[in-house]
């Protein structure tokens, strides 16, 4: 990040800039330089274009840089303080999802922005990302990006260009007429957004417009936790637990860990107390409907189908007051109701288990609730939150009181819409017509308003029906303001001029009210200038909010008293109301596109679906019994009934899915997505319903004969046949090892004793590194699956996306995958386990030596390098390498031949010297280009790759140190240059929520990763092999308590049928098994 | 010539009081220089020359086309894919570098051991060889990512200063396949030199003289000559006969030397080797078969020498067929969990069709010629000689394609496809391997003249004794002139 210091630097540059520009030579001057501006350039541009918006993105950049707010473009005629060419800089900046706010740190090279990671002065990113964030720079240079402001009529002649001078003028007139209504027959309709700067303009739309409607909407928005917090505490509420204190945690279907505005914090101090520290760790009860990441990670996973859910916390709350634990808003009088209820509760030793845990550890345990479900689960939740979890929940106030939120607001503005008495209609963002609740006919009712307008990023199914669609900007490209969860207000600043002259929801708004002249950044300025209570804000504190990131923090919550209410009785009702007949149905929003808006960017649709491991995809995900029960293999298409709709999509068999439960996969089935999500996966949406928009019952399902290529990324039929079963199962425990906490408070080195290994000895002196040793510790205990690091490591690396059938071919290109195992001979019961798996840098490397041209050679610091220069691409390496994680490009592969845009946009093809190809072909842009990290060769056809530990990264370190030793005090600087540990951090470490990835220097004997390596629960993959892996992993500790069935000490070995292990407890040392056999079996 | 029926004679009495001829017919020196020449000398070949011609520079050209579509494609057209980065080029790798080990095996260990025999195949058998490698050796030529550059796999000195990688089995590819093909080339070409002089000398107009002439390097058939002929060729059968055995141990080491389950065993070398000969002799015996009726040397390429292909083709079948069982009970032996599942995977797997017809192939099928009834019917072995190139080309896909798809982590699994262009070059490369192979029959001496004379009976003894082969009526050559 740049410092601050030296803003009086900038100060004086600028003011001399200043007065340059206020000579009429250069004004001149400057407006002839860009008197040929035209975006339209942008679109398709050639070298000398290109050059000159890169020119110009760089100096806007540098005018971000140096908190100059003004909007020109500028070339450097002298080159700002502080900047080095080619030097990446760091900006904090914010991105909203689903309304709420979260930190980003995106790193801009030479004014073009490549990569977002967490802002770790955000309380909700602490640094951390997830794959959406990692995602988002990828979509700012998606040429589908709608790129002019286009009205239907223009659609329809089809030759009309639109624009924004055209937008413009017929939106004035339009405008004029709204303000002279007051607003009367206007409805805007937004997505959901938390934003001050959204907030002050719905505010200044209420004063101006009294009449218009302000309607917010967004397909996973809920009015649940509101709800249910008012009629808890009187108030609505956002509560936040404090999970890095809790001992013990109960989630109701709260997928907290990989969704919601919280998951990336949630998941940060989640991991933080599943280290054992004191022979202790945390516990995660989940009650599961569905399978979903956090349930995969329980250490008790029980399996709930929505409709149960109800009854299951009543039975919590039955059972807790058996164990004592007294729920002060229990009303009395619901004592039996709550007795009725509670009998309908599965799982009743596990709640009375549970009840019983969380008496033991009161004031230390945590309820949580998926935002999702009624309201009278989450009043309960908090109700019982505040006699067991002691100060761990806090809560916050609630931002979304009084605004039209959720389907019921919807509903209202589709009727409106309907009845014909809106005559202008605005939407902000969102797709409505895509995935509001079928029911509302959205898309019919937003035809009939004679005016419509859509801002929104692409031209979407939305847009279609508007009379106008105008482009929106892009995050990076306009100013903004986020507020997060907990109340954290930050500020979003460009990074580069809008591409395509976007606006932003703020401006259109503003033009709505008739303001003139008003710039994103002066609409933010003006919004936050009320924030606070503090009239205007400084440029001082302006400029230390931009650094910062945040512009002002949350607060620290308050514990308001719970209060009586009639939620008791509306939750007995729920369980005891719950019809069970035929198959339920729960929406999901999806792991890779959310619900639906992430469709067009290819990195998300290529990204493994972190369960099913599906890419290009969705499908219906079912239970075994039930897939057998109906007698239907993965793929085939299924017809489920609902509420007199139907739709068709694939199954997908997902071992651990609850019977008689579907999961459906929202966002997918777009139509006017953009070349890459159109017509991708099924449309789920129709079966949506706005009085039950997350479950539903009743359905029927019937197979039609009709079979999809469904493609995933692991799973062979190899691995699904009985033979790969078996086999799977039984070198499982020894390549993701876990134990349980009590067996390793027993024996903390027991995740060694899952293989014996024989001596393992080299038959030559090993080679000796130094100084510096990189290497890498993974800690299985903190990975919860959740891909950030693979489209980090896509991001940071330049990694190309390679399109379904390639996939299916087998030749994804990910650096860095992560292995999904299931658990257990019963896949009913099966467990997850998740292993992220990179090149392991082995120091005895078999893909070194068998390389005939040496394109793969170790370097000085015991890195695995690989020369793309010298690669002739014979594959040996791959075959050689026992983790299989080299990659190799088996066309030019930046849109190869199966890339969506290859297959539907046509091609470059033959003839064509530079790159030859008989396959159609379509090559990068220049402005897609502008994604690529500089610093990382763009591989050509036919070369090897892999992880490469980020070695720009390293260099990069290793050079800023060195020349700062050369420059330092030859007295004092010391013998050599000092890397400090955690200087050098990896993409995938970097985006990591939960920090279990560590890399590090061994030669460093107290860095971090060599401290881990000394961890008795580290240990290396395939350790037989001698190839001396640099990367080693945590075994993972469970804590399922006396559910988990008993622990069976030293009984986990690969192969046993248990107690035929002989040996006592202590004395594992490796040497003493010289005589077993190398692998586990034995 | 080939119009008149030849009644085939049994020369395959294993009575040791009396030697079996190896010329049958009632041949002189004369005649069989006549009968060997008229191949080439006759104005046109027989018209089933003219068709699998046709067909072979079909496939050649389909080749071509393929090679082109790769080369500027990329390799990606390939069915490869991440776990199995090998396919169908190194498995037709493989294959025809063993089908190259028959020629000199015939050519150079028999001559050492002085197995008469071989006079009468050697000749198109080391053919057979030179075009096997030539197919084997395009291969991983184009196979590799950036074909341009495949020059770096040779150890030429360059501004680069970088020699190739020494401890690489691809580069002891390099080395074992080149020098075997350089001294097999060599073997032929000075086994050729008399034989070539001959069709100089009978040569009918200037330019098949000039051409016969230069290739015969000024062969006079001097005493001296031969002398010096006979030393070339025997230094060259000893150069050879370690080669035949080195080429196919090398090329089993980019399997054995790599880590892989199923392809780090230490039986690889010599069960490549078995199987080399095993899968040459299966090729030279489906070549001979129709060769010598279409040309009528059936008096040359006597049943007594089929007798004896057969024969060898039993005992490397079965040693091929020791080296699966053996392979199995390593596996079980050795404890290691992958090995063991690699091989459960092999004859249980989704691969299981390959790896039984592989071993119904090689191990069952030969055992037919415990009998000799089988090793002397003509239509019965030419369909095991098709069966073993079969099952050999598929030995080599299981070994290939079967340890990568499912090697340590099971995350890694994946299946092998082939393409359609993998099938192209595959049965392209069976264009190229007959298009070089029938120009050889129609231009060269398809049996080695000079040598098949050595064997055959002194002339004084011509036309006395030979009772029992004019017992069995065959047709005067001289006649037929």
């Amino acid at each position: 990040m740049p410092s601050l210091k030296p803003a009086s630097d900038d100060q004086m540059l600028w003011r001399s800039l200043d007065e340059l520009e206020g000579s009429p030579r250069v004004r001149d001057w400057v407006e002839r330089e860009f008197v040929s501006y035209v975006p339209e350039e942008m679109r398709s541009p050639n070298r000398r274009q290109f050059l000159k918006l890169a020119g110009a993105s760089a100096a806007l950049a540098g005018l971000t840089g140096c908190r100059w707010p003004r909007e020109e473009i500028l070339p450097h005629s002298r080159l700002p303080d502080n900047r080095i060419p080619g030097e990446p800089v760091l900006f904090a900046t914010s991105m909203e999802r689903n309304g709420c706010g979260i930190g980003v740190l995106a790193t801009s090279v030479d004014g073009r922005p490549i990569k977002l990671d967490g802002n770790d002065l955000h309380p909700l990113s602490l640094g951390k990302s997830d794959v959406f964030m990692q995602a988002a720079v990828l979509d700012l240079y998606d040429p589908d990006r709608s790129k002019s402001p286009i009205s239907k009529l223009a659609r329809q002649a089809a030759n009309a260009a639109g624009g924004w001078a055209e937008f413009d003028a017929y939106a004035g007139p339009l405008f004029e007429k709204v303000r002279a209504a007051k607003g009367a027959g206007c409805l805007i309709l937004s997505e959901v957004s938390d934003s001050p700067l959204m907030a002050d303009m719905r505010k200044r739309v209420a004063d101006a417009l009294p009449e218009a409607k302000f309607v917010e909407w967004s397909p996973l928005s809920s009015v649940g936790v509101s709800a249910g917090t008012a009629s808890a505490f009187g108030e609505p509420m956002r509560p936040m637990a404090d999970l890095s204190r809790a001992d013990v945690i109960v989630s109701i279907d709260r997928d907290f860990l990989a969704y919601g505005p919280t998951a990336i914090r949630y998941a940060a101090d989640f991991a933080k107390r599943r280290k054992p520290v004191d022979g202790k760790i945390s516990r995660l009860y989940m009650a599961d409907a569905g399978l979903s990441l956090t349930g995969a990670i329980a250490d008790l996973r029980l399996k709930v189908k929505p409709s149960q859910l109800a009854g299951f916390v009543c039975g919590l709350i039955a059972a807790l007051r058996d164990a004592g634990v007294a729920i002060d808003a229990w009303a009395s009088d619901a004592g039996s109701a709550l007795a009725d209820a509670a009998k309908s509760a599965p799982h009743a030793d596990a709640i009375k288990q549970i009840a019983k845990d969380i008496a033991e550890h009161r004031g230390h345990a945590v309820l949580m609730a998926g935002a999702h479900l009624p309201a009278p689960i989450h009043a309960a939740v908090a109700a019982i939150n505040a006699a067991i979890a002691g100060d761990l929940v806090t809560y916050f106030a609630d931002p979304r009181k009084g605004r039209s939120i959720g389907a019921e607001a919807l509903a209202s503005a589709a009727a409106q819409l309907s009845s014909g008495s809106v005559q202008t209609l605005i939407i902000l963002g969102g797709n409505p017509a895509f995935d509001a609740p079928a029911e509302l006919k959205l898309a019919d009712a937003i035809a009939k308003a004679p005016n419509s307008i859509h801002l929104s990023e692409y031209d979407n199914e939305t847009s279609r029906l508007c009379t106008w669609h105008c482009n929106r900007a892009h995050l990076l490209e306009a100013w903004g303001a986020t507020r997060a969860f907990d109340g954290t207000v930050s500020i979003v600043q460009p990074l580069i001029a809008p591409l395509y002259e976007g606006r932003t929801p703020a401006e259109l708004i503003s033009a709505l009210l008739g303001e003139r002249g008003m710039s994103s950044y002066s609409l933010t300025r003006r919004a936050l200038g009320d924030v606070g209570g503090t009239a205007v804000v400084d440029d001082v504190s302006w400029n230390r909010a931009l650094h910062d990131g945040v512009f002002a923090p949350g607060g620290k919550g308050e514990k308001p008293s719970a209060r009586g209410g009639s939620w008791c009785g509306e939750l007995c009702g729920l369980a005891t109301g719950a019809k069970a007949e035929g198959f339920e149905i729960a929406f999901r929003p999806d792991y890779r596109i959310n619900a639906g808006e992430w469709a067009n960017n290819p990195w998300l649709q290529e990204l493994p679906e972190p369960l099913t491991k599906l890419t290009w995809d969705n499908a219906a995900l079912i239970a075994p019994s039930d897939a057998s029960r109906l007698n239907v293999r993965n793929g085939a298409m299924i017809r489920i009934e609902q509420g007199g709709t139907n739709i068709t999509l694939p199954i997908f068999i997902l071992p651990g899915q609850v019977a008689g439960l579907i999961t459906l996969l929202m966002g997918y089935g777009r139509s006017a997505a953009g070349v890459v999500g159109d017509e991708i996966g099924f449309n789920v949406y129709p079966l949506r319903r706005a009085e039950s928009l997350w479950s539903a019952t009743g359905a029927k399902v019937s197979a039609t004969g009709a079979k999809h290529q469904l493609v995933t990324a692991q799973d062979h039929h190899m691995m699904e046949s009985d033979v790969g079963k078996a086999q799977t199962q039984k070198r499982l425990p020894e390549l993701v090892r876990e134990y349980r906490i009590e067996e390793y408070n027993d024996d903390p080195t027991g995740a060694h004793h899952v293989v014996h290994l024989p001596t393992l000895q080299s038959l030559w002196q090993d080679p000796q590194y130094g100084p510096h040793r990189w290497a890498m510790a993974i800690d299985l205990g903190g990975c919860i699956g959740c891909n950030a690091c693979v489209v980090a490591c896509q991001a940071e690396n330049n990694i190309p996306v390679v399109g379904k059938q390639e996939v299916e071919m087998g030749r994804e290109m990910h650096w860095l995958r992560i292995d999904r195992y299931f658990r257990g001979e019963n896949p009913e019961e099966a467990r997850v386990a998740f292993q992220p798996v990179m090149c392991q840098h082995c120091e005895l490397a078999p893909c070194e030596s068998v390389c005939p041209v040496a394109a793969t050679v170790h370097d000085s610091e015991g890195l695995n390098v690989m020369v793309y220069n010298r690669c002739i691409g014979t594959r040996y390496c791959s075959n050689n390498c026992p983790f299989k994680v080299r990659r190799f490009n088996w066309f030019f592969n930046h849109h190869g031949p199966q890339h969506p845009r290859s297959l539907k946009q046509g091609t470059v093809g033959f003839p064509n010297w530079k790159q030859p190809s008989l396959t159609p072909q379509k090559l990068l842009n220049d402005i897609q280009k502008m994604q690529h990290n500089p610093d990382v060769t763009v591989r050509s056809r036919g070369v090897m790759e892999k992880c490469t530990f980020c070695i720009q990264r390293i260099s990069k370190e290793k050079i800023r140190a060195k020349n700062e030793w050369v420059g330092a005090d030859s007295a004092t600087r010391g013998e050599t240059y000092h890397i400090a540990d955690g200087t050098i951090t990896t993409a995938c470490q970097d985006a990591c929520p939960t920090s279990a990835i560590h890399f590090g220097d061994l030669g460093d004997p107290k860095s971090a990763v060599s401290q881990l390596r000394k961890d008795p629960r580290s240990y290396a993959l395939l350790a037989q092999l001698n190839v001396k892996p640099r990367v080693e992993y945590l075994a993972r500790v469970t804590n399922p308590g006396p559910l988990g069935g008993q622990p069976k000490l030293h009984g986990s070995h690969g192969g046993h049928s248990g107690g035929a292990h002989g040996e006592g407890a202590g004395g594992h040392d490796s040497d003493t098994h010289a005589a077993s056999q190398p692998a586990s079996a034995h | 010539m080939a119009t008149i029926p030849l009644m085939e004679v049994d020369n395959t009495w294993d009575d040791p009081r009396k030697r079996a001829p190896l010329v049958t017919g009632n041949h002189d020196y004369k005649s069989v220089t006549d009968l060997v020449a008229d191949v080439a000398e006759r104005p046109h070949p027989p018209m089933a020359w003219y068709a699998l011609f046709a067909v072979s520079l079909g496939l050649l050209g389909f080749l071509g086309f393929c090679i082109g579509y790769l080369l500027l494609t990329g390799v990606g057209v390939w069915g490869v894919n991440q776990p199995v980065a090998w396919g169908f080029a190194i498995i037709n790798f493989v294959f025809w570098v063993g089908i190259g080990h028959a020629g000199t095996l015939i050519s150079a260990i028999l001559f050492l051991f002085r197995q008469n025999w071989r006079t009468a195949i050697n000749r198109f058998a080391e053919a057979m060889t030179i075009f096997a490698v030539v197919c084997a050796g395009m291969f991983p030529g184009i196979h590799i990512g950036r074909v341009w550059l495949a020059y770096w796999l040779f150890p030429i000195p360059n501004q680069m200063a970088m020699w190739p990688q020494f401890r690489s089995p691809l580069l002891w590819d390099v080395f074992a396949v080149g020098t075997y093909f350089t001294v097999s080339l060599l073997f032929w070409y000075v086994g050729l030199i008399p034989d070539i002089a001959t069709f100089r000398d009978r040569a009918t107009n200037k330019i098949k003289q000039g051409i016969y002439g230069f290739f015969a390097l000024g062969w006079n058939g001097s005493t001296r000559h031969w002398h010096r002929y006979e030393r070339a060729y025997l230094i060259l059968a000893a150069l050879s006969t370690p080669l035949v055995l080195s080429v196919h141990s090398v090329v089993s080491f980019d399997f054995a030397v790599s880590q892989l389950p199923g392809w780090h065993t230490t039986i690889l070398p010599p069960y490549f080797v078995a199987g080399a000969i095993f899968s040459g002799f299966g090729m030279v015996l489906t070549l001979a078969i129709p060769a010598r009726e279409l040309f009528g040397l059936k008096e040359i390429i006597t049943l007594r020498h089929l007798d004896n292909m057969n024969k060898i083709i039993l005992a490397t079948g079965t040693m091929v067929g020791y080296a699966y069982s053996m392979e199995f009970f390593i596996a079980w032996y050795s404890g290691v969990e992958v090995e063991r599942f690699t091989f459960i995977s092999r004859a249980m797997g989704p691969y299981a069709a390959a790896y039984w017809t592989m071993f119904i192939c090689n191990a069952f099928v030969p055992q037919i010629f415990w009998f000799k009834w089988a090793r002397t019917n003509i239509p019965l072995m030419f369909v095991v000689s098709l069966l073993v190139n079969l099952g050999m080309w598929f030995e080599r896909y299981v070994i290939v394609v079967t340890s990568l798809s499912s090697d340590f982590l099971m995350s890694s699994w994946w299946p092998y496809r082939a393409t359609w262009v993998d099938y192209g070059m595959l049965i392209g490369s069976f264009g190229l391997f007959f298009t070089l192979f029938l120009l050889f029959c129609r231009f060269l001496p398809i049996v080695a003249i000079a040598e098949v004379k050595a064997v055959m009976p002194r002339p004084h003894s011509l036309g006395h004794g030979h009772g029992h082969s004019h017992g069995h009526g065959a047709a005067h050559r001289a006649e037929a002139h």
